[in-house]
């Protein structure tokens, strides 16, 4: 391997880097159930059907209906997972896998969530925020459950 | 009951009427771990810290509560059967001195076991992703360790290629001299290595 593509490979690691790879891709669906969850992407009001092996992006909305689940892994290895009749919003995301440091805001505009944290939050307690109608939680570190009345 | 139990559970009652009906609670930690927190800072009112297993909040009534395993199974069920399978990080792979191709024998061995886990993965269809980072000793420059440790991501990318695993599924990354913890200068045996994760 010469100096050229060495220097070339690493330009392109750090490119991955800045907001990981696939198309600004920032977390994975890992388990979904029921038939009803949908994606709302930023700019577009239509809703997408959300399957196992989808990516999701920062901005996306995802909407989970009656008797539905979804669970999705984040590129820093944080891990969020909504009940029936939720709806989350992924405000913001920024990840460095190089240096691990992060910005996770998310909304929890109704339903049900289970969070856990990852490696952002090792580098910065609270570097995880999630925002609901009545509270903004800042995650130092652990696995948890939020309940949300909300009307969405 | 003593009349302060009494006065306890009274006021909690007082304060469950007017808080929102919004709920936050810790889960149990995976063994061997510690709960390292939530703070809760409601719209109106103190924060609240969070901090052991089935601690609960309502936000705003400033009060830490207890929930239990059969509570939070009742409200919460269809989302923590929802959860992914937590992402894993497998031993580290060592590498011969100054070398990005060379494992140790055992390291060798152990990879092809990670390996069959891969595939069997696949096979089940579950969406892997697939994390693996490189890092190396302070016998050098940090800048050549820093490619060194790129090169040796990279090998062990081309080994998990063949299983299966779709090559945009498999990220390296490079840590260089980040996370050595041997002296400057002399090669070290436990700062030769590559770490997978997959989530």
């Amino acid at each position: 391997m010469n100096f050229r593509t060495v220097t070339l490979s690493l330009v392109m690691a750090l490119a991955c880097a800045g907001a990981a790879c696939a198309d600004g891709a920032i977390g994975q669906v890992k388990t979904a159930k029921g038939g009803n969850v949908f994606v709302q992407h930023a700019a577009d009001p239509k809703q997408n059907e959300l399957k196992v092996g989808a990516h999701v992006s920062q901005s996306d909305v995802i909407i989970t209906g009656p008797g539905s689940s979804v669970g999705i892994t984040f590129t820093d290895n944080s891990m969020m997972s909504l009940g029936p009749n939720s709806k989350l919003v992924l405000k913001q995301y920024s990840f460095n896998p190089t240096t691990r440091e992060g910005e996770f805001n998310s909304f929890l505009a109704k339903g049900t969530l289970a969070a856990k944290s990852g490696q952002m939050v090792v580098q910065k307690p609270e570097a995880m925020k999630i925002q609901t109608p009545t509270a903004q939680l800042g995650v130092k570190g652990t696995e948890f459950v939020v309940h949300v009345d909300g009307e969405g | 009951m003593s009349a302060r139990a009494v006065a306890i559970l009274g006021a909690g009652l007082l304060l469950a009427g007017c808080a929102s009906r919004d709920l936050v609670v810790i889960l149990p930690p995976e063994p061997g771990h510690q709960v390292g927190g939530v703070v809760v800072h409601p719209n109106k009112g103190p924060d609240v810290l969070l901090d052991k297993a089935y601690a609960s909040d309502h936000p705003g009534d400033s009060h830490v509560g207890m929930e239990t395993a059969e509570s939070v199974d009742k409200q919460f069920h269809d989302v923590i059967e929802a959860r992914p399978i937590p992402p894993k990080t497998y031993n580290p792979l060592y590498f011969k001195s100054d070398s990005f191709t060379e494992l140790s024998p055992e390291s060798d061995a152990y990879l092809r076991q990670i390996l069959t886990e891969f595939s069997a993965r696949v096979a089940a269809k579950q969406a892997v992703e697939i994390v693996v980072t490189g890092h190396a000793d302070k016998t050098s420059t940090p800048s050549h360790k820093l490619e060194l440790s790129q090169q040796r991501a990279d090998a062990i990318k081309a080994r998990i290629k063949g299983q299966g695993v779709d090559e945009s599924a498999i990220q390296t990354v490079a840590r260089g001299q980040l996370d050595a913890t041997g002296p400057d200068g002399q090669p070290f045996d436990k700062d030769r290595y590559v770490e997978i994760t997959v989530r």
